[in-house]
């Protein structure tokens, strides 16, 4: 077993040289080339002064350069801390103060800024490196911050391998996988499937997006994709602009695996039906509790709430109010806890946070669920998104999946109005479609949903608020409906 | 001109759109907002833009925006 995303890749550069590790918009790389690009950045880091220990931000792109430099710090001694590619310069200074980084890389800020021509233009000038040890922090990966106030998730070298291990063995990935990966790779979802690949020995096509269709089409047609790991507002766009076009790779494509939102009932159904021999996963985690779960849902495990099943270096379980491990159940739900060798190490500075999350090496969840006994995991909702009417506990996704089933929305979030009597009532926020008539819709949930479910008002809009991966906002809606919590 | 200018403003306020020659390259575009100007595009010039004419050098700027929009208008 490797102890470093690094050590993996050098493994593969002794072992298969030739074998292409990437392909970016510029050119695809072997893992013998790869690894010695590595070494070279490495050089120069350590020439400007980088030291054991030491942060650098970076600005991340969909690049083989980037990469290479994040890897470099890493064999370096450094910790690279990648932001997205868009980052405000504001926000780059503020987590370069927070983490007191030394360097920062693909902006200007400071003296110790380099762009990613600098190190490329860079000669080799052969220092001799050590390979990372398995518990030294391997990165620090920033949260988007929509849930609040952004954190630091402090990762080791070791927890890197064991999701990447997750994706692996969650997908049954195979020696000769080629998978698109055009989510921004300052991300954990893009950045832990890039993981996978380097682990396994396969190989990644980085993309930017995929609004330039024809470039994600492309990847199969020219350069032999057979997977591709995409957010689910990403497979809505290619769904949107190709309409059946994936169809023509259904015997191309080996999987697709989504995450880091909840895939609409509408291009998860229209999915299985271009692709129905593709394995289709959804991932359940989070950037504290790494690819946790796995569902394949072409598959008989597709029942309602279902998250799959545990992945190979995780454990799930359920605890009650006072955090005290019980058994759960469809009529029991409690609140999901995540243990296993692919956590966090910390977040980064706030030892108070760290401490209410991680609990007895277990990271706890605000999610709420139960898991049957054939080993599938329910997922009925955030602890803070359940809505609690009258005393009755009512899950948002089970009543956003039933309207969704009613033909007549697109999409719909559910929340809670602060309501003096019963505590809350729901509110249905629906964008809805033409086939849409308020008194059928409510009769079709009135007829499936307990009538504490049922939603007490439908407000429609154009479309939720989501973050740039999909997930709805639902603090946003919380707002508008004037009962933020 | 004006009706495209009108339509990316809409899209996203505050961007000089008559200056700005690198929206997508800059970042200043994101995927969901050309999402939304090939609708608006749909709807005010009843034009639906190919797939092979989604490339970022059609839309890093509002004149290669309409230059696309004219040459479809030409051929549809």
């Amino acid at each position: 077993m490797f102890c470093s995303i690094i050590e993996a890749i050098k493994y593969h550069a002794v072992k298969r040289p030739e074998k292409i590790c990437l392909r970016d918009a510029v050119g695809e790389i072997s893992y013998g080339d790869y690894y010695e690009l590595i070494e070279k950045d490495a050089d120069f880091f350590v020439e400007k002064g980088l030291k054991k220990g030491d942060y650098v931000v970076l600005k991340a792109e969909q690049s083989v350069n980037y990469l290479s430099a994040f890897h470099a710090i890493q064999l370096a001694g450094g910790i690279p801390v990648p932001l997205e590619k868009n980052v405000k310069t504001e926000r780059i200074c503020e987590v370069m103060s927070q983490v007191n980084a030394k360097m920062c890389v693909g902006a200007q800020i400071g003296e110790m800024s380099f762009s990613y021509e600098d190190i490329s233009e860079s000669e080799k000038c052969g220092c001799s490196f050590a390979l990372p040890n398995g518990g030294d922090t391997g990165e620090v990966l920033f949260t988007t911050g929509t849930t609040g106030k952004s954190k630091g998730v402090v990762m080791t070298h070791k927890a890197d391998i064991a999701v990447a291990e997750n994706v692996i063995y969650g997908v049954e990935m195979k020696k000769d996988n080629i998978e698109i990966i055009p989510m921004p790779l300052n991300h954990s979802f893009a950045l832990r499937r890039y993981y996978a690949n380097m682990v396994n020995g396969s190989s990644a096509i980085l993309l930017d997006g995929v609004i330039f269709i024809d470039r994600f089409f492309e990847c199969f047609d020219k350069y032999g994709a057979t997977a591709a790991a995409l957010a689910p507002a990403a497979l809505s766009i290619i769904l949107k602009l190709s309409r059946d076009r994936l169809k023509e790779y259904r015997d191309k494509i080996d999987y697709i695996q989504i995450g880091s939102a909840q895939l609409p009932e509408n291009d998860r159904e229209k999915l299985i039906s271009l692709l129905p021999r593709s394995r289709l996963y959804n991932f359940y985690g989070s950037s504290e509790a790494g690819c946790s779960c796995v569902l394949n849902f072409n598959s008989e495990d597709d029942l309602p709430n279902c998250i799959g099943r545990p992945t190979v270096n995780s454990e799930i379980f359920f605890v009650d109010e006072n955090c005290v491990r019980k058994a759960s159940g469809k009529d029991s739900p409690e609140r999901l806890v995540t243990g296993g060798k692919m956590l966090m190490k910390e977040y980064f500075g706030d030892s108070e946070l760290t401490r209410k999350t991680l609990v007895g090496g277990a990271v706890f969840s605000n999610d709420i669920g139960y898991s049957d006994d054939e080993g599938r995991v329910f997922m009925l909702g955030r602890n803070d998104d359940i809505i609690i009417s009258g005393g009755n506990k009512i899950s948002p996704v089970e009543v956003e999946t039933l309207a969704a089933e009613s033909g007549m929305v697109e999409e719909c979030a559910l929340i809670g109005r602060k309501d003096p009597v019963a505590g809350e009532i729901p509110v249905l926020y629906a964008v809805i479609n033409q086939r849409y008539n308020e008194e059928e819709f409510l009769m079709f949930l009135s007829e499936r949903l307990e009538s504490f479910m049922v939603p007490k008002a439908v407000r429609k809009i154009n479309k939720l608020p989501k973050t740039f991966n999909g997930k709805i906002l639902r603090k946003e809606l919380k707002k508008a409906e004037g009962g933020i919590q | 001109m004006e009706e495209l200018l009108k339509i990316l403003s809409e899209v996203k306020p505050g961007v000089d759109f008559e200056k700005e020659t690198a929206l997508i390259d800059d970042g200043i575009l994101d995927s969901l907002d050309i999402i939304t100007i090939l609708s608006e595009i749909f709807n005010e010039f009843d034009i639906t833009v190919p797939t092979n004419n989604i490339v970022p050098e059609n839309f890093n700027s509002a004149k290669a925006i309409y230059a696309m929009i004219e040459e479809l208008e030409n051929n549809q």
